[in-house]
């Protein structure tokens, strides 16, 4: 009987985020108006009853938007107090330390977001300096050459190593995710469904579709300012990485080293992708201040560390190559750095995974929806 | 606080519940020019009133729409409303909503509202009911959003309490807002405030105390004030003060709000007994869609307003699970202990009921017509013996949607006076009035377009009163 009281009014963030988020689709299951709004509702109706890897894949199915709470007639002050977004959010907050390899790392940082990412940033920095003893950041730079400050070589090797850590945690927990959610169903995969979940993913199609009400002012009423956000910043963090990826190549391929003229491809390429980062990040940061739904819904400290730290590199980055022919450049590029590679540790602890876990969900959720018939809700 | 001067400032048209009906007529007669002041008496929080809860709304349409599958003729409609009222209806009224419903789809969607196709599990309501994306909550919300863009002043936590009328016209309305009593003129008012089911001390006038048992499946906020208040000026009424519509809902629902959740599917495939542990009624008449509301009148009859369904593990699986867990048991004395009936009685129904049935094959989506022999009241489908355990239970109560009794209207949506003349500038519309057109049963969808139809004439005909 435990669900009904349950039922009753309860303060959600001293529950089991899993207890909540099942309680919370009960409802909705045999509610089922917001069917249309997106995969979460078409997905609980596949069920009847929710467990957790269950609740984990339809916790990373929801964008967000907000829709299904403006339309809930069980809000809160409702007695029901129903709130789809929240719950599930607190549920993948709780999934992104849960299902990190190693848990344990994903756990602490879970804890302490903010201070761990500032401090792995500062230390990176500090061994990156300290490696680097010989050359003083006193000195005058040599017309914006980084290497006089942090050796190539010694550049290589720090992002080589946080990149390789990155990417191997990453994989790591990725798959432990995608084998609990799978581990019941046995969907058909096709190229189809696939494709659709790509699709869907990039476009973030379900955060964009029945919120077009509202503006970055209007502090109660979803709007399409977080999904513009969403994309300056996506897509920003995209061309930085292939900013680097040119310079690279031009290094290792073309034999050209840096500094690189302001009109060569990397550096273009850098700065676009650095102002697009930088005013998605900004504009996430001013929702999350002005909304007051945004300041509730329990990822708090680990969306702002994410914006915030995106936000200090892309500002750093541009800072840098403005002002890298002045004695501003050393302390900069240490920071700049520091921060890069201290992000890269911390992502697969990060709410950075959250894409990840989405994609997987959409991954199942369009095999899943491929083969599924829905499952009938009796009368009325 | 608005409300602090005891006389305030004339309004044109005041327009009294913020449902879907009283937003319809609001938005039409602002958009008409008119001044209008619009009065809930819900906090911001649950205004909507019952239309909150609402899914769909039944439109007769020539061609697929949109959301829609294939043609729903205006003769269909009314043939299907018909067989539901047993006629029932004012006919005249109900032509009119019928004609209306296309154009009100399309005026919705001009104003905000977005259609879906019928949600799953809402059985043959593909070609008749359109749904709102989002439910009725969802469908406000746009309204409200429309309503305040042309300048609508609404107010919250303002109950309107009294008409003032002179020679059957309205002059003014008195009306309380955190306890500050107000008297607010007006050239025309609407009543768009409901019907009277929240309404304790009325409820138990017309049910005795049974009413106490009855849950409201909608708002608290539908007390009936302003039709009382119609009644004091004498104005005509329609409809059977004991009609409304209710239904058999999970005994563990709240008082009021529970809305579709609450509900149950379960009945037709197990035996529903009072708490003596009897058996009342034919649980396999027909399809549960289709029974389900004189459900809700059949337990209200019972002790206590209480029954229980009784199912075994046979049809576990066939039934949607309610939003309330089964009350589940390894044997049948042992179910009747957590009931709180006579674990004897309980096996002995059982028993019986089980001695009737018959071997036959059971169809759980068809009338199977595997029916009971010798045992009184019979069960004529699905009737399988309750013999495996674990067994399983449901409470019901009554769960009252809305009452029928309402105001009498004409075409315009003028209030009638006992003579017979309308009150010129007194309107209704929505639940306060649907009486005349649902005299008895119910058409799923049909409340909402009731609301939205008469709520736009009213809203018409009151700007053009000015
Ligand atoms: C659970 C449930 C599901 C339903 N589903 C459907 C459906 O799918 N389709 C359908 O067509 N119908 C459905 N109905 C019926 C439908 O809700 C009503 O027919 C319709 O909403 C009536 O609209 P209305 O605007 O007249 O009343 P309401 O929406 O109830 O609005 C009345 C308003 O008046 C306010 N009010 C009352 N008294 C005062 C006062 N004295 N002063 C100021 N304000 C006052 C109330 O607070 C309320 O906001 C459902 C009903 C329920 C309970
Ligand atoms: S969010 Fe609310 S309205 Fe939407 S399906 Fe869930 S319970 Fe129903
Ligand atoms: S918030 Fe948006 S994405 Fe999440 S469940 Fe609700 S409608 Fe779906």
């Amino acid at each position: 009987m435990n669900k009904i009281e349950n039922l009753l009014n309860i303060d959600v963030s001293s529950v089991d985020p899993s207890v909540e988020a099942d309680r919370t689709l009960t409802v909705c299951n045999a509610c089922r108006y917001c069917e249309g709004y997106c995969p979460v509702f078409k997905a609980i109706t596949y069920r009847r009853v929710f467990d957790n890897p269950d609740l984990d894949y339809l916790a990373n199915l929801c964008h967000q938007c907000g829709a299904c709470y403006q339309a809930c007639q069980y809000a809160p002050p409702h007695e029901f107090g129903i709130d789809v977004p929240k719950a599930l959010s607190l549920l993948r907050a709780e999934n992104y330390a849960r299902y990190a390899w190693p848990q344990r790392a994903g756990k602490l940082f879970q804890n302490n977001p903010t201070w761990l990412s500032l401090i792995t940033g500062l230390c990176l920095a500090l061994l990156m300096y300290l490696s680097n003893a010989s050359v003083s950041i006193d000195e005058t730079t040599d017309s914006g050459n980084f290497y006089s400050i942090i050796s190539h070589s010694v550049m290589v090797a720090f992002a080589g190593l946080t990149f390789a850590c990155a990417s191997i945690a990453l994989v790591l927990g990725m798959r432990r995710y995608w084998q609990a959610i799978t581990d019941k169903a046995t969907p058909s995969f096709s190229l189809a469904a696939l494709n659709k979940a790509v699709r869907a993913g990039l476009n973030l199609t379900h955060l964009s579709k029945h919120n077009q009400v509202g503006c970055p002012g209007d502090s109660e009423g979803p709007s399409p300012w977080k999904r513009y956000s969403h994309q300056l910043t996506l897509w920003g963090f995209l061309l930085c990485f292939v900013s680097t990826c040119t310079a690279t190549a031009y290094h290792y391929l073309l034999g050209i080293t840096a500094p690189y003229p302001y009109q060569s491809i990397p550096v273009l390429i850098g700065t676009l992708g650095g102002l697009m980062l930088l005013s998605g990040t900004s504009g996430f940061i001013y929702l999350k201040f002005n909304q007051r739904r945004a300041m509730q819904m329990g990822q708090l400290q680990l969306d702002l560390t994410l914006t915030t730290s995106l936000w200090l590199i892309a500002l750093s980055g541009l800072l840098l190559l403005v002002l890298r022919e002045t004695n501003a450049m050393p302390a900069l590029l240490l920071v700049h750095l520091g921060f890069v590679f201290g992000f890269f540790i911390t992502m697969p602890y990060s709410k950075m995974v959250h894409g990840l876990f989405r994609m997987l969900s959409l991954i199942l959720f369009y095999a899943e929806t491929e083969d599924a018939v829905g499952d009938p809700a009796g009368s009325e | 606080m608005t409300l602090t001067k005891s006389v305030q400032q004339k309004a044109d048209i005041i327009v009294v519940g913020a449902g879907h009906a009283g937003l319809c007529a609001a938005i039409t007669a602002a958009e008409s020019g008119a001044a209008v002041l619009l009065l809930e008496v819900s906090p911001k929080a649950m205004r909507g009133g019952n239309s909150r809860h609402t899914r769909n709304l039944r439109v007769a349409h020539q061609a697929p729409t949109a959301t829609l599958d294939g043609a729903y003729s205006e003769a269909e409609y009314l043939q299907d409303l018909l067989t539901v009222t047993s006629g029932n209806t004012n006919q005249a009224l109900a032509s009119i909503m019928i004609t209306e419903s296309e154009a009100l789809l399309t005026w919705l969607g001009a104003h905000g509202v977005t259609f879906q196709k019928a949600i799953s599990g809402s059985l043959n309501l593909e070609k008749t009911n359109a749904f709102f994306l989002g439910g009725g909550k969802a469908l406000l919300n746009s309204l409200y959003h429309r309503a305040e863009a042309l300048g609508v002043d609404i107010r919250y936590e303002t109950e309107v309490l009294q008409l003032k009328l002179c020679d059957d016209r309205f002059k003014a309305l008195s009306c309380d807002h955190r306890g500050q009593r107000t008297y607010i003129p007006a050239d025309a008012v609407i009543l768009t405030s409901g019907g009277f089911q929240a309404n304790e001390d009325w409820m138990r006038s017309i049910w005795g105390k049974a009413a106490d048992n009855f849950l409201i499946r909608g708002t608290p906020y539908n007390k009936g004030l302003p039709l009382k208040d119609m009644i004091r000026h004498k104005a005509r009424l329609t409809g059977d003060a004991k009609q409304c519509h209710a239904v058999a809902i999970d005994a563990r629902a709240p008082k009021y709000d529970g809305g579709i959740v609450s509900r149950l599917d379960c009945v037709s495939y197990g035996i529903v007994v009072n708490n003596k542990a009897l058996r009342f009624y034919d649980e396999g008449e027909d399809y549960w869609p289709k029974r389900y509301a004189i459900w809700g009148r059949l337990v209200a009859q019972q002790p206590e307003q209480i029954a229980f369904a009784i199912l075994d593990s046979k049809t576990v699986g066939l039934y949607m699970p309610s939003v309330y867990p089964p009350i589940v048991a390894n044997d049948i004395k042992t179910l009747a202990g957590l009931l709180d009936i006579d674990p004897f009685a309980l096996q002995a129904t059982i028993n019986h009921f089980n001695h009737s049935t018959c071997s036959g094959e059971f169809q759980a989506k068809t009338l199977d017509g595997l029916a009971t022999q010798n045992i009184e009241p019979r069960k004529s489908n699905w009737a399988l013996p309750l013999d495996t355990p674990p067994y399983i239970a449901f409470p019901l109560k009554p769960g009252i949607t809305f009452t029928y009794l309402g105001l009498e209207v004409n075409s315009t949506a003028n209030a009638i006076g006992q003579s017979g003349k309308p009150f010129p500038n007194i309107f209704a519309a929505g639940e306060i009035m649907a009486g005349n057109i649902l005299g008895q049963g119910y058409c799923a969808g049909t409340g909402m377009t009731i609301g939205g139809v008469f709520g736009r004439i009213a809203g018409r005909e009151a700007a053009a009163c000015l």
